[in-house]
């Protein structure tokens, strides 16, 4: 990889050469020098210095200075990305004019992209959030996507899980559907895309990033709108001398928590304490001196190596600390080259990226490759350009997130007992974690253990590459019909292709008992029950089309201006996907793809689905002096996912802003700089649903009719039509106040909302009368209501001094209103099958809805004077009787104890800066959400059959929680209760990082521009009192009706970097 | 400026009509799905969804052979694991309303009766020739499922149309007699309109069968005339009979013969085989509790050649021995090692139903042949009105020999009900059986739904929030 690396930086250096223009002017006439600095006094490198109306130019060098030929008076232009242009005339026998240039602040932060055209921010009356370049520049990640965490109010960025290829989840003003999708609308340069293309982009090539929060703002995507919309604008080029960028990163990771579980020795003390539990529950009469080859149940024995170590406490046992095994230190490098400017008529921007990244579970790694062009022509009346950007990436994957039955990396170190070692004496692999305990050699018998797998074996030994190959592109063309009227015509694509190849060797056996004692029969400790190998390979081909027709008209009379767009869209999306997995002969390694393999019937797959939308929108904006603004809104949108009666939704938005500061009446308060009051309503839609859930479906399969040995195909429904089915609607109102005082010493932005979906498609438990367990349709309305502050303050002194603090804080308040005509709460099951969410009318959707654990019985006499189960005994977890009826009941007693949905979450930060040098930190909390953790159900059952957190230390007797016994018993695990409800809240150190900008007088003498060195760690403290990897996981992110489950998840990692920005 | 808005809109409509998307556009369908539009559009098509609704029948198997076992006196679940708690709860009468085999069953006999009812709709205004003989195993398939929901779990709504599932929300619970009309109704429509040979496909129904279903849809509802009449009128039939022993009737080198009126048929040869059923892993006889030893206080065990079907085993290996009444040759070639046939209605079951057709309408003297029918077969002794001369006495010869020919068979607890010895009779073997569990709670994720206990409501004397 470093080779190829290494060509792209080779191919980069030579376009930057070809295209870096020098302009050097040759009239002969008189020589005017000069000096062109910046307000600081710092020379300006590379500024332009042409003579106005000709084409007669110079840059400055590297000390800002110029020489030009020219010929009596003139007027000079002085430009430089970042200033402020200035125009200044020359006398005709002036000799020398040196310049100061302005910074230009409202540059950057000028221009909105508001989706089908931009917009000045002092006229923007929705509510829009944006980032800008240098957020991305200055704090560089892996994955971009984390640097736009905790900036925007109303926008949370949820690392789900530390992978090298990034696992992060976008919601904008918390869940507006509880069972269509909830992912926003990813548009990357005017092309509608999923959230897979957006997590592909590198950070480096954006130039700004918007959120259209507010219906209003985000009606213009009408159908496709109601959960929020991202737009993503790339870089241009706009410098007339070629600008080159490198950015580099190293990287170290480490993961930032390891969960506290029991060593070997305090594993053996509860092991015999569960079994000497089981055995006195069972056997009242017993004593725990019984010897257990006595006991009548096979989980009342104890493991004679455990209990060689009991009866002789000066033994000692391996004490292999599992997560140390899986867990590494991880190396990661990345690096950007771009190459942007401007040459005649054309600016291009060409970039190139790769990022290698080590993921910190072994086994684990990520590798991408980008590219991007951007070229926009111009010729007369006509406008033209184009976007292209290939990537392609490879991920070393492991099973981190699965359960310890699928094989699951974490879950196997975790539950693994420390008692054994990860490889034998002799160099291989030690696999008795997969049955020794359970089935020991003295004839005991089974004792009923969890077998996992060796976590190191399964995490190196198992192949599993994903490859994705992603074109992006577009291409449009513009006409200039008059003054002020243009229309565009955009035509773009997004393609991308996924295979997954995956192989588990013969040589990794399968979990259980069997395999061990398989394996035992054969040379111990040396050679492993062989498994059947198996082999999968997957494939998913996307292909994404659109069409966009569009008519702008901006013009400008007096004090009036007006902006106005139509458009006609049409766009399709192909998916096709095929896999096949085939199985092996035991010990046949030979070919690791499924040639030759036994493919069952079902394992070879493969399926086509596409679906359409075509649509319209009309918009009209119009602003008086920019004291009154207003625009108006409406889209139109039909799909083929829905039924042709309800094929077409029509979002309008309306919004109005008054800028108040403008009023003559508010001159004299000189302290307000900018003040402006917007207020918005709109509508939106959502289709993130399936590509035909409104037709009547039918599978096939073949049955058996007792006719001699013929199989015949029979053909059930199972899908039931349903022409009702329409787009759920999401309308919002949102009000909002924008104000600068002190020129930037104190501005606040605060927006209030209030949005209703209506028409919600839920996947709804259905009567069976139907034939069917559920069915989508649209039932049920539900409410967002919300605050977002936003405040900031910045200032820069004239000692070189600059600072600038941020804080953003954001409520969001989610409430189910209705749920069909009978409001039947919807009661679903998390992963594990005895934990419930409950979405219920008058409640947030998603609540946990579980038994309420209250302490222990600690003796006969709680015992007897509470409700409990038959089963429950001294030392069990004491629940409460919610429905008071006197009886506890597993499911009549259960209550909501809280959900994933924070109170509110929260970001500040601050950046300082002195002459070159920058520091900068940014936090990011939430507060206030509960996380189903249901890593406890086997890390602290207290059973033992498999190893647990330190936690446990404080059963029963010793503490609260309740007592060690092998069988669960209706009180510990298999009753999942408020024992597994964690708060979630955090602040977390998002990133900190220390920068200097080499002074120019050293640098220019490499001929560079800028040049940045930095020091950089992300996620080094995070704040909470939450017991698993990562407060901020939700296992099934997708699925609204059930968040916040922890059941494994790769942990976050800590991060510290170096890096370099270079400009030339 | 007005002259440049009207340019505007102008040009904006003129663009807007230009690229006009038809409606085909949108007309995206699923590459792995047969759907509406390309389906019920050839008699063939008709027959694969006919086929769908007796696929539907073979995956309540288990429920027909063990679950109903268990409930009944035939087999008892000694050991009770979190697994099979809710077979535990069945077994020993302490059921509650989120037993999930309650709602399994609930889901696919409704699920079966949407089958039939998809293929009932589409045939409407249809002609093809085969299109009366669909209809009719269609109306059989529905009967069947409704008459196990009304025997399981009482009144219960009767879907005869595909429903969307809102307007299944508004479909309450039926009565007894809106139950009985429907049953009476679809299967006097499915007699009139099925052959009366067996088809080629020997799994399909032929009139036998719906004539069979019928009697007992009528005994159950105390209609002994009815019965007698349509039972007469099966025991015509000529391709039926009995076999010479009931053995026979279950050899499985001579499947479908004539004594099965309708079965689920497997064939191990083509993978649609499965695994040994009432199979035990050990010879010694003291150490198997299945059948109950109470159950089979019911056999003479010396005469009654129907004994050893149920206490006699063959060795297959060390740990299986097959039990005789569900013997096959071992065939390793899928992991589905065993053929047999599951018969859900025999001519034994006819006769023995003649009888008590006959007997409760108030003639024992002319019910006793019948009964007789089977005994004598199985080598017992002729009963007569000496031995069996009061109602109780017929009720109770009637109720031992239904569960010596149909043991195992999934009979016995709807008989023991029908006849109205259960109470009693559980009672005597020291269970504490309620008369309100003689039907089964509904299912409480269905009551969730309803939300509704004017429409769906939970059995009486079952706890839950859903009570009328």
């Amino acid at each position: 990889m470093k080779r190829a690396n290494l060509k792209i930086f080779a191919v980069c250096m030579a376009l930057m050469t070809m295209l870096a223009a020098s302009f050097t002017a040759s009239a002969q006439m008189r020589t005017v020098t000069g000096k062109v600095v910046d307000e600081k006094g710092q020379p300006v490198i590379s500024a332009m210095v042409l003579v106005k109306g000709t084409t007669n130019g110079a840059a400055t060098d590297l000390d800002g200075n110029y020489s030009l030929r020219v010929d009596g008076a003139a007027v000079l232009e002085f430009s430089s990305i970042g200033y402020v242009t200035e125009a200044l005339s020359l006398t005709a026998g002036q000799n020398r004019l040196d310049v100061v240039l302005k910074e230009d602040a409202m540059l950057l932060n000028d221009a909105v992209v508001i989706g089908y055209g931009v917009q000045n921010r002092r006229d923007v009356t929705t509510s829009i959030t944006s980032i800008k370049a240098e957020d991305f520049a200055n704090k560089p990640s892996s994955d971009f996507r984390e640097a736009m965490a905790a900036k925007m109010p109303g926008v949370q960025v949820l690392s789900l899980g530390g992978q090298p290829d990034g696992n992060v989840s976008i919601r904008v003003r918390g869940i507006q559907s509880a069972t269509a999708g909830n992912e926003p609308l990813y548009v990357i340069d005017g092309i509608p895309c999923d959230a897979r293309a957006f997590a592909n982009i590198s950070g480096s090539e954006i130039e700004s990033l918007e959120v259209l929060k507010d219906a209003s703002a985000a009606a213009i995507y009408g159908s496709r709108g109601s959960c929020g919309v991202i737009l993503v604008t790339t870089k241009r080029g706009s410098t007339e001398k070629a600008r080159v960028s490198y950015d580099g990163m190293f990287s170290m990771q480490q993961v930032s928590k390891k969960i506290e579980l029991l060593d070997a020795y305090e594993f053996a003390e509860v092991f015999k304490e569960a079994r000497d539990g089981a055995y006195l529950y069972n056997v009242p009469s017993g004593s725990i001196s019984d010897p257990y080859q006595s006991r009548p149940q096979v989980y009342h024995r104890i493991h004679p190596i455990i209990e060689l170590y009991l009866n002789d406490s000066s033994r000692s046992l391996t004490n292999t600390d599992w997560q140390d095994a899986i867990f590494r230190n991880a190396l990661s490098h990345q690096h950007n080259l771009s190459v942007s400017g401007k040459a005649g008529d054309t600016r291009y921007f060409l970039g190139a990226n790769y990022l290698n990244r080590e993921g910190t579970i072994i086994g684990s790694d990520f590798q991408r490759f980008g590219f991007r062009l951007n070229l926009d022509g111009k010729k007369g009346i006509f406008k033209y350009g184009a976007s292209f950007s290939p990537s392609y990436s490879l991920t070393h994957y492991v099973a981190s997130d699965a359960q310890y039955g699928s094989n699951g990396v974490i879950a196997s170190a975790l539950m693994a007992p420390p008692i054994f070692p990860v490889y034998n004496a002799d160099g291989t692999y030690n696999w008795d974690m997969n049955g020794m305990l359970r089935v020991d050699p003295e004839g005991y018998g089974d004792t009923q253990t969890n077998e996992v797998l060796n976590p190191v074996a399964l995490a190196l030994e198992t192949k599993d590459v994903r490859e994705k190959t992603n074109l992006i592109g577009n291409v449009y063309g513009a006409i200039e019909l008059f003054k002020g009227l243009e229309y565009k015509l955009t035509l773009g694509g997004d393609f991308y292709n996924y295979g997954r190849e995956y192989y588990r060797p013969s040589w990794l056996p399968l979990r259980g008992n069997k395999y061990w004692i398989a394996k035992t029969s054969e040379v111990p400790h040396s050679t492993v029950a062989l498994s059947d190998p198996t082999a999968t390979v997957a494939s998913n081909q996307y292909f994404h089309w659109n069409i966009t027709n569009q008519l702008s008209y901006n013009a400008k009379f007096g004090n009036h201006s007006i902006n106005a767009v139509a458009a006609y869209e049409a766009e399709e999306y192909i998916n096709k996907t095929m896999s096949i997995t085939g199985t092996g002969v035991a010990g046949d390694d030979k070919i690791t793809t499924t040639k030759g393999k036994t493919i069952a019937a079902g394992d070879a797959v493969n399926n086509i689905s596409s679906s359409t939308f075509a649509s319209w929108l009309l918009r009209a904006q119009y602003s008086w002096k920019g004291r009154y603004m207003a625009s108006a809104s409406i889209r139109g949108d039909a799909s083929s996912r829905f039924a042709p009666k309800s094929r077409w939704g029509y979002f309008p938005a309306a919004s109005i802003g008054w800028r108040i500061s403008d009023e003559p009446f508010m001159s004299s308060l000189s302290a307000i700089s900018d003040m402006k009051l917007r207020a918005s309503i709109g509508q939106t839609g959502n289709a993130q649903i399936g590509a035909s859930e409104y037709l009547a479906l039918y599978g096939s399969a073949q049955t058996y009719l007792g006719n001699g040995t013929e199989l015949v195909n029979q053909v059930y429904p199972n899908q039931i039509a349903n022409n009702e089915l329409h787009w759920e609607k999401n309308t919002q109102v949102n009000l909002g106040l924008d104000l600068t005082m002190w020129q930037g010493l104190f501005i606040l932005n605060l927006d209030l909302y209030n949005s209703r979906t209506t028409d919600m498609l839920f996947d709804v438990p259905v009567p069976q009368v139907s034939g069917l367990s559920s069915s989508n349709m649209n039932i049920g309305s539900m409410q967002n209501r919300g605050i977002e502050v936003n405040v900031s303050s910045r200032k820069q002194f004239a000692s070189g001094f600059s600072y600038e603090i941020t804080g953003n804080w954001s409520l969001n308040r989610n409430k189910v209103l209705s749920l069909g005509s009978e409001d039947a709460p919807i009661i679903k099951e998390a992963d594990y099958k005895g934990a419930y969410y409950i979405t219920k009318v008058g409640q947030p959707v998603g609540c946990y809805y579980l038994l309420v654990a209250d302490g222990v019985f600690h003796n006969q006499e709680e015992l007897a004077s509470y409700p409990h189960f038959d089963t429950t005994q001294i030392g069990d977890f004491r629940f409460i009787d919610a429905n008071g009826n006197g009886k506890l009941e597993q499911d009549a007693d259960r209550v909501i104890v809280g959900n994933y949905m924070p109170d509110f979450y929260y970001g500040f930060g601050i950046n300082l800066g002195y002459k070159g040098l920058d520091f900068s930190a940014a936090f990011q909390g939430v507060y206030g959400n509960e996380i189903l953790n249901l890593e406890r159900r086997y890390l602290c059952n207290m059973e033992a059959s498999s190893n647990m957190m330190k936690l446990s230390l404080q059963r029963f007797p010793y503490g609260e929680l309740n007592r060690a016994t092998r069988k669960s018993t209706g009180n510990n695990g298999s009753s999942t209760s408020t024992f597994h409800i964690e708060d979630g809240s955090y602040l977390r150190l998002q990133n900190v990082s220390l920068g200097y900008t080499l002074p120019s007088v050293w640098t220019r003498k490499a001929h560079i521009e800028r040049a940045r060195i930095y020091l950089q760690g992300s996620n080094l403290l995070t704040l909470t009192n939450y017991t698993g990897y990562n407060p901020e996981v939700n296992k099934n992110s997708s699925d609204a009706l059930r968040p916040g489950e922890d059941y494994c998840s790769y942990p976050l990692p800590r991060t510290v970097s170096v890096g370099i920005n270079l400009t030339l | 400026m007005k002259k440049k808005i009207t340019y505007i809109i102008a040009s904006a409509a003129l663009l807007l009509g230009a690229v006009s998307c038809s409606d085909s556009f949108f007309e995206r369908y699923p590459a792995n799905s047969v759907t509406e539009g390309n389906f019920y559009q050839s008699e063939a098509d008709f027959n694969q969804g006919v086929y769908s609704c007796y696929a539907k029948l073979k995956t309540q198997m288990a429920f027909y052979l063990t679950e109903l076992a268990y409930r009944s006196d035939e087999c008892i679940l000694e050991s009770m694991a979190v697994s099979t708690q809710f077979r535990y709860d069945l077994d020993n009468f302490v059921e509650v309303e989120s037993n999930t085999i309650l709602s399994d069953v609930w889901n696919a006999w409704y699920n079966g009766i949407y089958r039939c009812n998809d293929v009932l709709d589409h045939a409407e205004g249809k002609s093809f020739a085969k299109l009366p003989q669909y209809r009719a195993e269609c109306l059989f398939i529905r009967s069947w499922y409704l008459f196990m929901l009304y025997q399981t779990f009482g009144t219960v709504p009767i879907p005869t149309t595909v429903l969307t599932p809102a307007e299944s929300m508004n479909l309450g619970r039926c009565t007894d007699q809106e139950m009985y009309d429907r049953l009476v109704t679809d299967l006097t429509d499915a007699i009139a309109n099925l052959p009366a040979a067996r088809p080629v496909e020997k799994a399909r129904v032929s009139k036998i069968a719906a004539q069979a279903l019928l009697g007992r849809v009528y005994l159950k509802f105390g209609k002994y005339a009815e019965a007698q009449s349509i039972l007469g009128q099966a025991l015509q039939d000529p391709n039926y009979g009995l076999m010479p022993t009931t053995a026979a009737a279950f050899d499985v080198n001579n499947k479908m013969n004539k004594e099965i009126l309708f079965a689920l048929c497997y064939n191990k040869s083509i993978d649609q085989g499965h695994g040994y059923w009432y199979s035990s892993n050990t010879a010694v006889e003291a150490d198997r509790n299945n059948p109950t030893p109470t159950f089979k206080k019911i056999y003479d065990q010396k005469l009654d050649n129907r004994f050893d079907l149920i206490n006699g085993y063959v060795k297959i290996s060390s740990s299986v021995y097959a039990m005789n009444k569900w013997y096959d040759t071992y065939d390793a070639t899928f992991t589905t090692v065993v053929g047999n046939d599951f018969p859900m209605l025999r001519y034994a079951d006819v006769v023995l139903m003649q009888a008590e057709a006959i007997g409760l309408g108030g003639d024992i003297a002319g019910a006793l042949p019948y009964l007789n029918q089977t005994r004598t077969r199985a080598g017992l002794p002729a009963l007569t009105t000496k031995e069996v001369s009061s109602r109780d006495q017929f009720i109770r010869e009637l109720a031992d020999e239904r569960g010596r020919e149909f043991a195992l068979e999934g009979h016995r607890w709807f008989d023991l009900v029908r006849l109205g010895l259960a109470v009693d009779y559980f009672r005597s073997l020291g269970y504490n059986l309620d008369e309100h569990e003689l039907i089964l709670p509904i299912p409480r994720a269905q009551l969730e739904i309803y939300n509704n206990t004017d429409l769906l409501w939970q059995n009486p004397g079952y706890n839950s929030n859903y009570s009328k």
